[in-house]
């Protein structure tokens, strides 16, 4: 069964992935030091000096528990919790497992595991939240495109959506593999065919195709449809919280540079500069290394680190550097309107934002964008396209922003 | 943070020009110009190098004087040119691709904004102004010219196809435009359903309503019916951007062709038919938008 999705592209970036879903997965022993950062939006649990043990609650961000993934002494609380680790594997008492078989479980005991162990999906979005509020799904699709996490453990994948499909009380599952790794694809089906619930579809391999509203048009032809979307390396972890009751505080991450890839599950906190170490990746001068994808991610430094929603990591070679080209002019070769997957005009956007016809541009769908970069990528005539949008939205939101306040200022 | 987070997305770099395709362009013109040198001697050599060198000297002036970046390297100026000429017949006297090439390129091209912002096809645009100033020093003769008087020219089907014909240099041979076709095809250059829904309207409308069947075939292979539905419809600036909207340009390309044929005082109706498709390039777009994903605008017209 394949499913057919609109536009996107195939770039060479994509070859480098290929390899690296075909690679195993090599585990990282934990760094000496572990730093988790926090957002903004943050409550701290732990002081400096504290003993902590693995998989013991050191914060709560955005709603989301964060675990430590070593037991070892907190040395810092500000922005970020950092843990020197002391190498002992003293493991929290609140790390339980699940006697109980599924079916014997409720709906409310799985959420709250879920929620005890901090459990997110790739977006950061907190799974058992989501579970709480879903509503009207009938199919689960369990996103495994951009996702290797199908070639390490294809078995807790398809477990942990069973798990999901229990707890959402939907009768259907559907996991959606890109055609490049139908070997990964062929294991879920084997473990999938004595179910019948759950069936394994596939999708052209092409850049970008992740995004949840996007596949959930795919699959069931419907624009609006609210089925419940989650990507396969947080179904994994969903079945791995569910049975070891073990937070999650390691994630799969693919690192590359040009034609190296590689798959490392690493410790959540693992700082990027020791985790591409450890891949045998060079890092150049600083700033080349982007997280999330080469079109639409976004550049971290080598000192950030590993969070629960770090799926990839990208070395630049400084030659193969997106560069703004002179040039900027719109030959109108459709190539971005057949390349975007939100189906939009790009460039007839771009003109109507340069001309200041702000109606038109949203009239076009100017705030349907999501930044995933394909048209800048194909555009011959050099236009920034992506930029411009993006940048048009994000006015607009401020301005739509301090209109509501003055709204609000006057009554 | 740095330069790179500064820019957003994408950050790779982007391996597609204008002047690549331009030059994938030229390169799918090469077999044709060859014909035309073997078929109708050095003078068709000397008409490319005319209005191949007015094209481009007339863009580089136009910039420079109006202090315009210069962007003669994009080589689209090169492939005007090369298409004026392609549409002339061998007898034009040298001026003749000279004024083509600079109503094209000042007037046609630049006056309308440069590069993308033209209306209309800038090499048809080009022949036709010529055409209809210096008629009576453009002698035209092809298949088409005998089908008018009710005759079957002297030669096979097959020589028409392949381009032991009479007709503009660059037209006659619409089996080596074809191999142009296929390599702009195979260089996802254009859309294959832009000269296949063209030359398919025109052949489906003369086999619908024949004139005479005899001659469909001749009609198929003469006149600018192949260099039109290859490298006139197929100009990415004046003809719609989405998949739709170009086979609507297309068919509808196609379907003008064959009026004008029948019923048009001109011989071969392709250049008007496209130039008029031309202006219809905005408004297709407009209707043609696709639904957008998420909240499916694009039916209602942009204001
Ligand atoms: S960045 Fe926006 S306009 Fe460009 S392809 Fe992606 S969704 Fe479409
Ligand atoms: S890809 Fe670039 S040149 Fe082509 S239509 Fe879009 S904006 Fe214009």
């Amino acid at each position: 069964m394949a499913y057919a999705m609109h536009g996107g592209i195939q770039y060479e970036y994509i070859d480098a992935m290929r390899a690296a879903r075909g690679a195993d997965v090599t585990d990282m022993a934990p760094s000496a030091s572990l730093v988790l950062t926090l957002p903004e939006n943050k409550r701290v649990l732990v002081r400096v000096g504290d003993r902590v043990l693995r998989g013991q609650v050191v914060a709560e961000a955005d709603g989301i528990l964060l675990h430590t993934p070593e037991a070892g002494f907190v040395s810092e609380t500000s922005d970020a919790v950092r843990i020197e680790c002391d190498g002992t594997d003293e493991t929290a008492a609140t790390v339980v497992k699940t006697n109980k078989r599924l079916q014997d479980c409720t709906r409310e005991e799985i959420i709250e595991k879920l929620r005890i162990c901090g459990v997110a999906d790739s977006d950061g979005s907190s799974m058992a939240d989501r579970l709480e509020s879903a509503d009207g799904a009938s199919v689960l699709i369990a996103e495994c495109i951009d996702d290797i996490a199908a070639a390490s453990s294809p078995a807790s994948i398809v477990n942990g959506m069973k798990i999901l499909m229990f707890a959402l009380g939907v009768r259907q599952g559907v996991i959606v593999c890109g055609d490049d790794i139908i070997d990964a694809a062929k294991k879920l089906s084997d473990i999938c065919a004595k179910s019948k619930l759950i069936k394994v579809a596939t999708v052209r391999a092409k850049y970008p195709q992740a995004d949840k509203k996007r596949l959930a048009y795919a699959v069931t032809g419907r624009r609006a449809a609210n089925e419940f979307v989650v990507s396969a390396q947080t179904c994994a972890a969903v079945y791995d919280a569910f049975v070891t009751g073990m937070p999650q505080t390691r994630r799969i991450v693919s690192v590359t540079k040009g034609k190296i890839s590689k798959n490392i599950r690493a410790a959540i906190g693992t700082s990027f500069a020791e985790l591409l170490k450890f891949a045998g990746i060079e890092v150049g001068g600083g700033g080349d290394i982007v997280e999330g994808g080469l079109l639409c991610g976004h550049s971290v430094s080598p000192g950030d680190s590993v969070g629960k929603t770090t799926r990839s990591l990208a070395v630049l070679a400084s030659d193969n550097v997106y560069v703004r080209r002179g040039a900027d002019v719109c030959i109108r070769c459709g190539r971005c309107v057949s390349a975007c997957p939100e189906k939009l005009l790009p460039n007839y956007i771009v003109s109507y934002i340069r001309d200041g016809k702000e109606h038109a541009a949203l009239s076009r769908g100017a705030l349907d964008c999501d930044g995933c970069g394909v048209c800048s990528y194909v555009c011959p005539g050099g236009v920034p396209i992506a930029d411009i949008i993006t940048g048009f939205a994000k006015n607009h939101a401020r301005e739509a922003g301090s209109e509501a306040q003055n709204e609000r200022d006057k009554s | 943070m740095n330069a790179i987070k500064a820019d957003g997305a994408p950050f790779i770099k982007s391996p597609e020009t204008v002047r690549a395709m331009m030059a994938d362009v030229v390169t799918a013109m090469i077999p044709a110009a060859v014909w035309a040198v073997w078929r109708f001697g050095a003078k068709a050599l000397l008409l490319m190098a005319l209005s191949v060198s007015t094209s481009v000297l007339c863009e580089g002036v136009f910039e420079f004087i109006a202090k315009k970046r210069v962007t003669v390297g994009d080589l689209s100026a090169v492939v005007t040119g090369l298409l004026i000429a392609f549409g002339l017949p061998v007898e034009a006297p040298w001026y003749v691709p000279v004024f083509a090439s600079v109503f094209a390129i000042i007037i046609v091209k630049c006056a309308f904004g440069g590069l993308g912002a033209n209306v209309f096809n800038p090499a048809l645009a080009g022949v036709v102004f010529v055409r209809l100033c210096f008629r009576s020093r453009l002698p035209y003769s092809s298949a088409l010219t005998a089908l008018a008087v009710g005759k079957l020219p002297e030669y096979s089907v097959y020589d028409a196809a392949v381009g032991m014909t009479d007709g503009a240099i660059g037209e006659v041979s619409a089996m080596l435009l074809t191999v142009g076709g296929l390599y702009l095809i195979v260089r996802s250059v254009i859309d294959w359903r832009v000269p296949v829904l063209f030359v398919g309207t025109v052949a489906a409308l003369s086999v619908l309503f024949p004139q005479n069947a005899a001659y469909i075939l001749y009609e198929l292979f003469s006149g600018s019916l192949f260099l039109g539905a290859v490298f006139m419809a197929t100009d990415p600036t004046t003809t719609p951007v989405t998949g739709v909207g170009r086979c609507v340009f297309a068919v509808g390309a196609g379907a003008l062709t064959y009026v004008m044929r029948r019923f048009g005082g001109d011989l071969d109706g392709v250049a008007y038919a496209i130039l008029a498709m031309n202006m219809l390039s905005g408004t297709i777009d407009r209707i043609a938008a696709p639904r957008s994903m998420r909240s499916g605008t694009g039916t209602e017209a942009a204001k």
